[in-house]
């Protein structure tokens, strides 16, 4: 599943981190395969999403969070 | 020294904790790195500090990460801090521990230093300060800058020797190792990972070293993060003990109320509205013990002192003048402290996600909003907090439409503008007219902005794409201290920097208002001729004298531009003396208004009084609806000029900023004066 379907509150792992421009930050920020994450809110009208990865509160664009694979 | 750390981790917190109000904020204009210094004493010891933006990595992605890295990379030794210290969150210990393990691999004399202790043992966190400064080999202090513990842990810490003893590599994998190595006999790197930053920053031979061993950098650095964090969770592990039973989530909790999909933005408005009414309603008493001060004052100089040039000088030049940047403290002063208290909460980051995908239609990032914020208060700090944007479009176009923001130099402007055609007890329900109609012009200016955006948007070209990867800070009470600490340091640099160009020109203003032409030196003589009159009124005799005065003829030169706006050339000095900073138009309105009259009104009194040549009010409906428009759209700022040149670092885009609200302004007075006189 890409993290940009989820529905809001759905706590899940990361699996993979699709390549991409940004994806070397992506893992900066801790956002790594095996981390666990819960999905905090999202923006409307395709806004950004808000994410907890492990103890982290992150938030990043739809475009980025569809490069994130999870289950 | 210097201090370095994530953004919103209490850095400036801490900073201002050691520091207090010794301070030297880089003055905004001409200062190449701008830092902030501060100073502190301790053990006898002068200790001069370093206060570097909050990054994230020291892979920069926008321009102040760049500055900081570049700090840490290209000081050159004998300028190099002493030390330096490393801010961590107790809170969140692995990712914050990201960047001071990166810098911890420079092997230069550090201190880490893990913020938040206080609350974190309340959380029921437990960090075991020896076991970790065994592993990372420097000394760890724990710190809460906000309760002022730790503090003098930290300063001994940074008097005493410290030896850095080079680590085992754990940021490239086993088999890149030798290749490492290799390139870094090459490039003579000082250690390991100066050779690998450079591989992964640097361009030009390096990346031909790249291609010809077969290295990915974007690997590498995927590589990196897996295995620091790998590290770095083992550490946590060993040395951070969680007792999950303390554990409250206030921060998620109070997230879903304020960055919620309706509530979030409802809430947003109204701290927004909030702030307006706050700059008006509080900020209007002692706005109005100032304006009468500096009037009495003025009348006092006059009458004490002898009569002369000198005494005129004062009670007409100078204390208006001064007058008119004194006015505004109290408003800027709101400003700032609301600022700093939504920055410091950790409720800025809130606006950032939720004003994103609005932002992105207009071509800019949800950290837009947080320059546009702050240009409510002053554009020229406004716009170095553009750094944090970092697709170069998005910044340019943010850059580039901050100054229509409504800062608060326009504001006194608007204040006098606004009582002159609307009275002061107008209320509608609760909210006084006044105060509608500012909000209004803010309003405007955010409209504007958002225009001039789009037509932006159209025509800037990028081939990089954008995209936006932020920390949501966890929420905390602000410090009050820090925070009007802040507030000093920016009403102080407002004043001064904007007070000695008021200054100069109520003194050059005035000289050119009492000095002339032959005109201007036998006014009684000439007017007594061409009127035929013995006794020509004083008055009379004054008036013509200000029209022929050096400063009349600049005036009036350049009435035939601005008649169409409903100018006069009253007017026209002070749009002259305000090409350089708006705020002078008051002053200079009061200066100009107070060489003809012996009574000491205050500015909005001696406005509302004056009439033009015809007869009519000087300053009737469409006239100061047509200095409303032009003072909301014309870059009237050498210090807004200035910085966006030294952002840019292009005379093209800082020509059109200036050209485009130039012409803005001038269009939109035209218009408006056009249709309604």
């Amino acid at each position: 599943m890409k993290l940009s379907t989820l529905e809001k509150y759905f706590t899940g792992t990361i699996i993979e981190i699709l390549e991409g421009s940004f994806s070397a930050k992506l893992f900066e920020f801790g956002i790594l395969p095996g981390a666990s994450f819960t999905l905090i809110g999202k923006a409307p009208f395709n806004g950004p999403v808000y994410i907890k990865v492990d103890d982290s509160l992150i938030a990043l664009r739809k475009s980025e969070a569809d490069c994130i694979l999870v289950k | 020294m210097a201090l370095i750390g994530n953004a919103n981790l209490g850095k400036t917190t801490l900073f201002n904790k050691l520091c207090g109000l010794k301070q030297k904020t880089g003055n905004y204009p001409g200062v190449t790195v701008d830092k902030n210094k501060g100073f502190f004493e301790h053990q006898d010891q002068k200790i001069e500090l370093i206060d570097l933006p909050g990054i994230s990595s020291l892979f920069p992605k926008s321009s102040d990460e760049e500055l900081v890295v570049q700090y840490l990379m290209e000081t050159p030794e004998n300028e190099f801090p002493d030390k330096l210290i490393v801010l961590a969150n107790a809170l969140n210990m692995k990712r914050s521990l990201y960047l001071f393990d990166q810098v911890r691999d420079l092997n230069k004399p550090m201190v880490l230093a893990i913020n938040f202790s206080e609350l974190a043992k309340k959380r029921g966190i437990f960090i075991d300060v020896d076991k970790l400064s065994a592993q990372l080999g420097v000394p760890v202090i724990l710190v809460d800058a906000k309760h002022k513990t730790g503090l003098d842990e930290l300063k001994d810490a940074l008097l005493e020797k410290t030896d850095i003893v080079e680590r085992d590599i754990h940021f490239v994998r086993e088999s890149d190792l030798d290749t490492l190595l290799s390139f870094k006999k090459i490039t003579n790197s000082e250690h390991p990972y100066t050779a690998f930053l450079q591989l992964a920053n640097g361009g030009g031979d390096y990346s031909k070293f790249a291609e010809h061993h077969g290295v990915n950098i974007k690997e590498w650095k995927t590589n990196e993060s897996i295995l620091r964090y790998k590290f770095l969770g083992k550490l946590v592990e060993q040395s951070v003990e969680i007792d999950k039973s303390k554990a409250i989530d206030f921060t998620t909790q109070l997230d879903r109320v304020l960055t919620h999909n309706v509530w979030g933005y409802v809430i947003f408005l109204a701290i927004l509205f909030g702030i307006f009414q706050a700059i008006f309603l509080l900020a209007a008493y002692p706005m109005d013990w100032i304006d009468s001060g500096i009037a009495s004052l003025s009348s006092w100089t006059s009458d004490t002192l002898p009569e002369g040039y000198f005494s005129d000088l004062l009670s007409q030049g100078l204390i208006p003048g001064i007058g008119g940047v004194l006015i505004f403290v109290p408003q800027i002063a709101i400003l700032f402290f609301l600022f700093a208290l939504l920055e410091e909460s950790g409720y800025m980051q809130r606006i950032v996600f939720l004003m994103d995908k609005f932002m992105q239609r207009f071509g800019m990032s949800g950290k837009s909003v947080v320059p546009m914020i702050s240009g409510m208060a002053c554009a020229v700090p406004a716009i170095m907090s553009a750094r944090t944007i970092e697709n170069t479009k998005e910044r340019m176009i943010t850059i580039l439409i901050t100054p229509l923001m409504t800062c608060s130099a326009r504001i006194p402007v608007y204040i006098v503008i606004i009582g002159l055609i609307i009275p002061d007890d107008k209320f509608v329900g609760i909210f006084q007219v006044q105060g509608l109609m500012l909000m209004g012009m803010y309003l405007l200016g955010i409209v504007m902005s958002l225009i001039v955006a789009l037509v932006l948007k159209a025509i800037i070209k990028t081939k990089f794409k954008s995209y936006l990867l932020i920390d949501m800070p966890e929420y905390l009470v602000p410090e009050i201290k820090s925070v009007l600490i802040s507030v000093w340091n920016n009403v102080r640099s407002f004043v001064w920097d904007a007070g000695r160009i008021i200054l100069a020109t109520s003194i050059i203003l005035f000289v050119l208002a009492t000095n002339g032409g032959e005109k201007f030196k036998n006014a009684e003589t000439v007017l007594s001729k061409t009127t035929q009159q013995e006794n020509v009124p004083q008055e009379k005799i004054d008036a013509f004298k200000l029209e022929n005065s050096y400063l009349g003829i600049m005036g009036r030169s350049i009435e035939p531009a601005i008649e169409p706006l409903g100018y006069d050339w009253k007017i026209g000095i002070a749009l002259i003396s305000s090409l350089a900073a708006r705020e002078v138009f008051v002053s200079t309105m009061s200066t100009i208004y107070s060489i003809n009259s012996d009574e000491e009104l205050t500015i909005r009194d001696k406005l509302k009084k004056e009439r033009s040549a015809n007869g009519s009010l000087a300053f009737g409906f469409a006239t100061s609806v047509s200095l409303l428009l032009f003072y909301a759209f014309a870059l009237q700022c050498l210090s807004t000029v200035a910085v966006t040149y030294k952002e840019t670092k292009s005379i093209k885009w800082t020509g059109l900023q200036f050209l485009y609200m130039t012409l803005l302004a001038y269009f939109a007075a035209f218009i408006a004066f056009q249709l309604l006189k």
